[in-house]
């Protein structure tokens, strides 16, 4: 067998093969660090704007349900001081209502039941009613026709009979002053001022 | 040989075709260029005998005035094709065998043989080049290594100054080694040695041949020892080398 000797294969080549590995091993393990790093950071760049786009559509959704909310609560606010308008119109219908039904029955009582009103008046939900009347025994039956108009009961308060030759005597000769009371619709006070003395 | 494609110099895109083999000898130098004529053929193209000048006659200043020759014959040879191995004479080389334990580690085995090289050249450890060869042994626990050294500072300055020229040296070998080779890939074999001049010698591509014995190769070419035609046998086996 032939021999190839070479002088320069120890220790030069072979100094130079451990240095060529060395550099060799150290520039593919820097384009492999890079190449890494690259695509690290290609994936962390494709993250960030996945989250960046993310954090924009969350953004967007944020600032939709804000306004949507704020026009939301303002059209709560609306419907709400609608309803209360809604109801203190009712209220101011039913309380209409009210005293024209008193007044009708007030009309027809006194026409039709021989008593005569002295003096009427509405504190708060309270209604408070004076007449007087000359025979004591239609009372009962004037107070339960005054009730059915009203729509509510009237409870007498007050009966007092006047003498014949007393001061009220110029006032048609009807000799008992009674007083009914009953409930009367009130309106709130925030749309209405709280009803106030009313004497015919 | 100057190549018709060159996409960037030095770099060897294409089969080596081309280069130089130098043969040291005590007061000159024998240089060959082989080409590549023909496949599996290489032909002597340029032939030089360079005696030293007084100034180089030293053997450590050998190589700095050899590779300033080379670069003024050669100055338009393309840089894939300076390339140069040098065939070393028997006095400036050592060779040896050695027995070693089989078990013996590479980085063991080498400071053993750089040990008994250094012994040998009668120099540090650090001052000796050298390569080495494991043999088949009969004893299955030892195994023999035969080792060539020469001294590292003639191969460091031979490496530094054909690469400050531009020339690259991909081998130093021993003279006998070169000799060997030449004389197997030699068209025609001794006869052809005997015939014919050695401008007109051919070989046969390096490794396209019949590998033969050292032994029988050292008798055949015993005879030609101290003559002109082992100088340029030796040239030729560094130039074959170059080539492959």
């Amino acid at each position: 067998m032939s021999t190839a000797f070479n002088l320069l294969r120890y220790p030069m080549q072979a100094r130079q093969r451990r240095m060529r590995w060395r550099w060799g091993s150290a520039a593919v393990g820097l384009l492999v660090g890079v190449c890494m790093g690259g695509v690290a950071l290609q994936w962390l760049g494709e993250d960030i704007a996945a989250l960046s786009a993310e954090r924009d559509r969350l953004q967007a959704q944020n600032l939709q349900d804000q306004t949507r909310l704020q026009q939301d609560k303002a059209r709560g606010e609306a419907l709400v001081l609608a309803q209360r308008q809604q109801s203190q119109l009712s209220r101011v219908q039913q309380h209409q209502q009210a005293w024209l039904r008193l007044h009708q029955a007030i009309l027809q009582g006194t026409a039709h039941d021989g008593w005569l009103l002295e003096r009427l008046q509405v504190d708060g939900e309270r209604l408070e009613l004076q007449g007087r009347i000359r025979d004591v025994r239609s009372l009962a039956a004037a107070q339960q026709r005054l009730s059915d108009a009203l729509q509510g009961p009237l409870v007498l308060v007050s009966l007092l009979s006047s003498p014949p030759d007393g001061p009220d005597r110029r006032v048609g000769g009807m000799g008992h002053v009674f007083v009914w009371q009953g409930a009367w619709p009130a309106v709130a006070p925030q749309f209405a001022p709280p009803a106030s003395r009313r004497t015919p | 040989m100057r190549s018709k494609l060159k996409l960037w110099p030095g770099f060897p895109f294409r089969r080596i075709t081309s280069a130089w083999g130098v043969a040291l000898e005590t007061q000159g130098v024998s240089l060959v260029s082989l080409v590549q004529t023909a496949a599996q053929e290489v032909r002597v193209q340029r032939v030089l005998y360079l005696s030293s000048p007084v100034w180089a006659q030293e053997p450590d200043s050998h190589h700095d005035w050899l590779v300033q020759a080379l670069g003024e014959v050669s100055g338009q040879e393309v840089r894939r094709h300076r390339r140069l191995v040098v065939a070393l004479p028997a006095d400036r080389c050592r060779s040896g065998h050695m027995h070693v334990p089989a078990a013996l580690g590479l980085d063991a085995l080498l400071a053993e043989v750089q040990l008994g090289a250094a012994e040998g050249l009668h120099v540090e450890a650090g001052e000796v080049s050298f390569d080495f060869e494991v043999q088949p042994s009969d004893s299955p626990a030892q195994q023999s290594v035969h080792w060539l050294a020469c001294l590292h500072s003639e191969v460091q300055a031979w490496h530094t100054h054909t690469r400050a020229a531009g020339w690259h040296m991909p081998a130093m070998e021993h003279q006998a080694q070169a000799a060997r080779r030449a004389l197997q890939a030699l068209r025609g074999g001794m006869h052809s040695l005997q015939t014919r001049a050695h401008q007109d010698w051919q070989f046969h591509w390096p490794g396209a041949y019949r590998a033969e014995s050292d032994e029988a190769l050292d008798v055949a070419l015993r005879p030609l020892h101290g003559t002109p035609a082992w100088t340029w046998l030796c040239a030729c086996g560094a130039g074959l080398r170059a080539l492959s």
